[in-house]
This record gives structure tokens, C-alpha cells and sequence, in this order.
């Protein structure tokens, strides 16, 4: 097979699969009086179809070449086919933070910890540079590799279903399963930002043994806390500790005679060891609303063509979740309460007021808005008899601390809703119209304030 | 006009044995030009290095070497990451030897060695390399400094030849 010589007509674009860092790439530069330097590269890094980002990690004769003389030709290699591309660049400019920086930092701590080289690559800046031309090396070439599953096809399916969904709950539940049957992806978390705390929780989940729905994750820790906090897609292919999630450590506190809430923290669900991972923000107009997690044992499982994809899907379900934010219909007269009468003993419903953490007969629930929705919901049922309530009544509850009137409301009784299905069997929360929810009580409830 | 240097045993051993061999120059604008080698040796008195390259794809390489006679050479080994660039001045076309191709050869199944050792496959390295023998040339010249290439912060110093 012989590759075409014919190259003007290559772009950035054309060339995607050379910049995953599988085989490191070659760049030449010249210092002022000429003298050449051939050094190694651990990433060239996509960054639009006219530009790409290389790694500043030391202070060596390539930098310092740069910068006396912008124009480098680098040398690539397609790993599948092996064909050589050369490029000729012009250096631009550095960045040493933002959405550049963050997710090519992620990508080399991958690459490192691939090659053994953890500890040693260390990301000091993005290298911008402009493409001024690329050129396919004459040679031999193998085969492409022929692809089993069409992105754009999977996109297009992924976002008419979500189209179909009658309320967030269905869309959040379409989208991740949609992941699987169009992406082939097994596992995948949908988290929603609580912006008050700073951090994001899991309200849908897909893959995993426990569903983590209710786990947090702080802005900024791992790939998924990087993604929200610069909102922009972080993707790693390899294996590296360097995006652990921190999982918080409660060590020595003697809970007697110390008025300490109980732990409340809900394991995240992630893989033990992901090779592969992709957090792309979701975004409802300019707001960051939360972030689409997937992950994989295998390594490069996702791609550049997989992050454009993911972000579309991304997109979309933002574009979703801001429609379902749309206030819905005034309450209607009280439905016909078709709930079973409490019976049995009392459950004892514990509430901490400094977190509105929720304990039931001493097991953990959920906390935050989530919580002190569900202790609204309890109160008024066991003070009032009421079962049925509107989302409208809970934004104007001033013992509910929602940020702002844009705050998702519906992922908190999601959340709350999914928490309640996994860890408590006679309470429940049902949707009995647009807008309106019953609450399904099937034990009488002790209530007790820890204010 | 730097020194010459008369590179080491070790270094020397180095060359033969490190596997992955690229070779830039830089034109009569400074403007950087690059190619991959097929192979490469030192001569007995260890005072002169020779890489071989495929000419059709490394054109605009011989370009800037033919203009200049400036070029540098990185020599590595992937599954080490161990690297050494020797740079020279006066590099210029020579000859090949009656031995280039088993030279090609030898380099071309060591580097394939190597890297199918760190996971790639032997078609891809071989495709890599592959080229039409009638198009190697040889590229001679006197080393004049040797640095480290190694990837980390000593990257790019000048060591003992």
C-alpha cells in the first residue's frame, strides 16, 4: 500500500491519531547561530485544526532553542499505520494554567506512569505553536484499522433519545444506557455540581457493583473534579495514581461525648483501576450543571474522535437539563393519596442540622439540600399527614438552602429519590406528575432533631 | 571550530547497540529540518560517525546538511529511554560501504527487538523502516560534542564523550 504524496491538503484534523503519545514523536529546532537539536517529545497535544500544544517540562536546549528561534519541525508517527508525518511550527506562546494546561497535564501523568517515567515527566507549561505545514513522509504504510462502531452515528442516537425523555430522571437513565448500546462504554457516572459546597455529586450511575449515587467529589480532585473546575474535557489513557480520587480520611474521632455528626461520606463507585478515563463538563447555557464520567480497564479506550463525541452527547443532555429547569405547572388539587398505611414499628429518623445530614435507624442517608429536603418531606408528613408536595413549595421552603433559583432542584430529589430506593425499603419518593412527587411512607416515623 | 572529540567505548558501544537513530540539520535560514536514519556506525578510530538515510523521504534533511554541513544525531534505546545526540559541522555525503545494507539490517532488527519488547508489533516497526536500498545514502561526519538526551532535567547537558 502506498500512502498519497499529495499533502497540502493535510490539517491538524487529519493527523488526530499521531497525537495520543503511543510512540513519542522527534522535534528538531536551531539555535540562533544554527546549530541544530533533535530531542524526544512524550506529547504533542491536539489543540485545533491549525494548532498543537507541546509539553514544557525542563529547561533544556529545545526550549531554549524556541525561544531564540520559534520554528521546529516535528516528526510523528500513526501508530496504527505507521505512516511519518513532518510538521514545521511556529512557536506561539505558553500557558502555565486553564483548560490547555489542565488537560494536557492529566494526559502526561498517563503517558508517564505508561512509559515508567512518573515523577520524572512533570508539566511547567503548554507550549503553543502554530501549524504551518504538515507533510506525509514518503514511505510504506499499513492498512487502517478498520473501526467496528460509528461515532457520528452514536451521537445522533444518543441525542434523539434524549430528546424523547419525559424528565430528567429518564434523560439522566437514556443517556448513560445509550453510552453502552451506541459507545460500547460500560461504565459512566453522571454528577451534578452543588455549587455552594464546591463539589459534585452522583446522581446516575451504570456499571458499577454499588451505584455510588450521593458520593462527592471535590472541584479539582481528579479527572472528574479537574473537568468541572476548568469545564473542559480531561481525558487519560493510561493507569496513573496521579488522578486518584482523594478519598477522605475520618481517623480518630472518638465520637463519645463529642456532638459530632456520624461519618457521611458515600464510597465513590469508580473502577479500582481504570486505564482509561474521560470527564467532559456539562454545561446549561454558560453554567457549568455537572460532569459525564466514563472509564475503562482498558488503556487508550477513549480518543480525541471519543472526546468530540462525548462532548456532543454532553452538550445535549445540558441543553436537556436546562429545559427540565423550566418552572413546571401550579399544583393541582391534592391527588388521591394511594399510599399504604404506616405500620409496624417506628423508624427512627435522625437529623443533624450543622450538615442536614439524615441518618435512618442509624444508617447514613444523604446530607446537604438533598437532606434537608427529606426532612422537610418527614416533618410535614408526620406533623401534617401530608404525602403529596410540588417542587414549587420546596424552592420557596426557607429551611431548604438552595443557592439560587437555578439550582437543580430535581437532581436533589433524584438523588434523594435513588438514595432512599438503595438503602431504605419502606420509604420512597414517586413522581405523580410534572412538577409534583408523593412521599410513600411504609413505617411510622420517630422523628429527632440534632440541632 | 569546536574540537573534535573521539567518542568513548562505551559511547561507541552505545551507537552500535541504541537503536532508534534521528538525524537533524539546519538550512542556510537556521530553519530546522528532521528524518529518521535506518542505521549507523563509528568508524575504528572512533572519530567519525556515519548514518545512513532513505533519501527520497529525508530530502529536505540532506537539503540543509548539503548547505550547511551542520547536524545533529539522537541515539536511543526505547525500552530505556537511554539517549545521547552527537552533534558535528562538517557532516557531508560519503560513499556507502560495501556493508551498508547488513549494517541497516542489524540496526533494523535490534530496534525491532526493542520495541516489540515494550509492546508494539513487529509490522509496525518493519514499516516503520522499511525503504528501497537502491535510496540510502550515507551522511559522514567528525562529532564535535556529545550531551545527555535522556529524558529529565539533565536533558541537553554536555557529557564526556
Amino acid at each position: 500500500m502506498t500512502r498519497p504524496t499529495n499533502s497540502n491538503e493535510l490539517t491538524v484534523d487529519s493527523i488526530r491519531d499521531c497525537l495520543e503519545g503511543v510512540i513519542p514523536a522527534a522535534i528538531a529546532t536551531s539555535d540562533a547561530d544554527g546549530t541544530p537539536n533533535v530531542s524526544f517529545l512524550s506529547q504533542v497535544h491536539y489543540v485545533d485544526s491549525g494548532r498543537v500544544a507541546l509539553t514544557y517540562q525542563f529547561f533544556n536546549k529545545t526550549r531554549a532553542n524556541i525561544l531564540a528561534n520559534p520554528i521546529a519541525t516535528v516528526q510523528l508517527v500513526d501508530p496504527a499505520t505507521a505512516v511519518q508525518y513532518r510538521l514545521t511550527l511556529r512557536y506561539l506562546h505558553t500557558e502555565t494554567s486553564g483548560p490547555l494546561f489542565e488537560s494536557m497535564k492529566a494526559k502526561l501523568a498517563g503517558i508517564a506512569s505508561h512509559v515508567g517515567m512518573q515523577g520524572v515527566y512533570h508539566l511547567l507549561g503548554a507550549d503553543l505553536y502554530e501549524v504551518q505545514r504538515i507533510e506525509a513522509v514518503p514511505g510504506a504504510a499499513l492498512p487502517p484499522p478498520v473501526h467496528k462502531r460509528g461515532l457520528l452515528p452514536a451521537v445522533r442516537r444518543s441525542c434523539e433519545g434524549m430528546l424523547a425523555c419525559a424528565d430528567l430522571s429518564e434523560l439522566l437513565d437514556r443517556a448513560l444506557a445509550d453510552l453502552r448500546d451506541g459507545f460500547g462504554i460500560e461504565h459512566a457516572l453522571v454528577l451534578m455540581l452543588d455549587e455552594c459546597a464546591g463539589r459534585l455529586y452522583t446522581v446516575a450511575a451504570m456499571g458499577y457493583s454499588v451505584s455510588g449515587v450521593g458520593s462527592e467529589v471535590a472541584l479539582g480532585d481528579g479527572v472528574i473534579g479537574v473537568a468541572a473546575r476548568e469545564r473542559t474535557p480531561i481525558r487519560v489513557t493510561h493507569m496513573t495514581t496521579d488522578y486518584a480520587y482523594s478519598r477522605a480520611v475520618r481517623a480518630g474521632v472518638a465520637d463519645a461525648g463529642v456532638d459530632l455528626p456520624p461519618v457521611t461520606e458515600i464510597p465513590f463507585p469508580g473502577l479500582p483501576e481504570p486505564h482509561s478515563q474521560l470527564a467532559v463538563p456539562i454545561l446549561a447555557g454558560p453554567k457549568l450543571v455537572g460532569v459525564l464520567f466514563v472509564e475503562s480497564p482498558q488503556e487508550m479506550r477513549f480518543c480525541y474522535d471519543d472526546e468530540d463525541a462525548l462532548a456532543t452527547v454532553a452538550a445535549q443532555l445540558g441543553a436537556m437539563i436546562l429545559a427540565f429547569r423550566q418552572p413546571g405547572a401550579p399544583p393541582e388539587e391534592q391527588a388521591e393519596d394511594g399510599s399504604v398505611p404506616a405500620d409496624g414499628t417506628a423508624a427512627v429518623i435522625r437529623h443533624y442540622a450543622a450538615d442536614d445530614s439524615v441518618f435512618i435507624d442509624h444508617d447514613y442517608l444523604i446530607k446537604g439540600v438533598a437532606g434537608a429536603i427529606f426532612w422537610k418531606l418527614a416533618r410535614d408528613y408526620v406533623r401534617q399527614g401530608r404525602t403529596d408536595f410540588s417542587n414549587r413549595e420546596l424552592r420557596l421552603a426557607p429551611d431548604i438552602r438552595l443557592p439560587d433559583l437555578a439550582e437543580n432542584l430535581e437532581a436533589r430529589l433524584i438523588l434523594l429519590q435513588r438514595r432512599l430506593a438503595e438503602r431504605c425499603p419502606f420509604l420512597g419518593i414517586e413522581k405523580t406528575g410534572r412538577g409534583r412527587f408523593r412521599l410513600i411512607v411504609q413505617r411510622p416515623l420517630a422523628l429527632e432533631d440534632m440541632a | 571550530m569546536p574540537q573534535a572529540v573521539v567518542l568513548g567505548e562505551a559511547l561507541g558501544a552505545f551507537l552500535m547497540e541504541g537503536v532508534s537513530v534521528l538525524v537533524s540539520s539546519s538550512d542556510a535560514g537556521n530553519r530546522p529540518a528532521l528524518g529518521r536514519a535506518l542505521g549507523c556506525r563509528l568508524s575504528a578510530d572512533r572519530r567519525m560517525v556515519t548514518v545512513y538515510v532513505a533519501a527520497v523521504p529525508c530530502a529536505d534533511l540532506l537539503a540543509a546538511i548539503g548547505q550547511t554541513g551542520r547536524i545533529a544525531v539522537a541515539v536511543s534505546k526505547p525500552s530505556t529511554h537511554r539517549s545521547v545526540q552527537i552533534k558535528g559541522q562538517d557532516a557531508r555525503l560519503v560513499p556507502c560501504e560495501a556493508d551498508t545494507a547488513d549494517v541497516i539490517a542489524r540496526k533494523i532488527d535490534a530496534f525491532t527487538e526493542d520495541v516489540v519488547g515494550i509492546g508494539f508489533t513487529e509490522a509496525l516497526v518493519r514499516t516503520l523502516m522499511d525503504h528501497d536500498p537502491a535510496d540510502v545514502v550515507a551522511v559522514a561526519f567528525t562529532p564535535s560534542g556529545v550531551f545527555d538526551q535522556t529524558p529529565g532535567p539533565n536533558a541537553g547537558n554536555a557529557i564526556a564523550p
